[in-house]
């Protein structure tokens, strides 16, 4: 009974959220440890915008972004992009210019790892 | 006497299973929080509002096209999709710089682009920019949107 609970609390959020999106697959991917202070812009399929898991408008976007850089002490300003793999990439474009505006140095992709794959090159972060 | 030492004799030859349940259950739990702590990602670089006209105006970068019909072409020279991973390792196994610029047609699926990433990884590739669109495909976007 516990164990049923302690699913149904980690995954109410996520269902609640209303965020939907199947993230493209890759093989030679790098890996990332999450981090309570990851900034991450979720993309999901009907083109709306979730801002660490929280839903924000489009105008929003940047603001908010600004906002979570000077709240949190990270000096790179890296953002994770969890985006349908299915979106136009005008809408991806239009994603990495409000992230420009804020700032944002480098985006992070989030891409799932074909099954059955490991990566034929290094995992780990190049710069 | 003897029946009764019988009966306590077969009660401890069986092995009590609901306690190993319980404890998998409990490692299913923590093995479940803990997996999805990794991320996988393709990093991508995003030039400065002031540099972007500069390194699109550089005639030695790598730069590579997805089409709107989905051909690729890299530097305006049309490479075909199976023979990806060659072409990158021609050109990235002698170039210091392993830096590519990828440039993509508004309706392809952003899918597209993370699959080009994922096979110029393996051909080499270190850093990735995505050109931003021209400022004439900008305002035809722009003005489509409206």
């Amino acid at each position: 009974m516990l164990v049923l609970l302690i699913i149904f609390m980690i995954t109410a959020p996520l269902i609640a959220s209303g965020f939907e999106a199947q993230m493209p697959t890759g093989i030679n991917l790098i890996k990332a440890t999450e981090d309570p202070n990851d900034v991450v812009l979720g993309i999901d399929r009907q083109d709306s915008f979730f801002l660490n898991t929280r839903p924000i408008t489009k105008a929003n976007v940047t603001a908010g972004l600004r906002q979570l850089y000077a709240t949190t002490h990270t000096t790179d300003k890296i953002m994770y992009l969890k985006a349908d793999k299915n979106l136009k990439m005008k809408d991806i474009q239009e994603a990495i210019k409000l992230a420009r505006d804020a700032g944002v140095a480098v985006i992070a992709a989030i891409v799932d790892q074909q099954p059955l794959t490991t990566s034929t090159v290094s995992t780990e972060r190049d710069h | 006497m003897a029946m009764g030492g019988g009966g306590g004799g077969n009660m401890n030859s069986d092995i009590n299973i609901t306690p190993f349940i319980d404890v998998l259950l409990v490692l299913l739990v923590i093995f479940m929080l803990t997996i999805p702590t990794l991320r996988k990602v393709l990093e991508i670089q995003v030039p400065k509002e002031e540099q972007s006209q500069s390194t699109t105006s550089q005639s030695n970068n790598i730069v590579l096209e997805i089409k709107a019909d989905g051909a690729i072409t890299i530097n305006t020279q049309p490479v075909d999709k199976t023979a990806l991973l060659a072409k990158f390792h021609e050109i990235y196994d002698v170039r210091p710089d392993k830096l590519l610029f990828i440039k993509a047609d508004n309706n392809r699926p952003y899918n597209d682009v993370i699959t080009v990433i994922d096979i110029a990884r393996a051909g080499g590739v270190k850093v990735f920019g995505i050109a931003p669109p021209t400022a004439e495909e900008a305002a035809a976007a722009a003005a489509s949107h409206s």
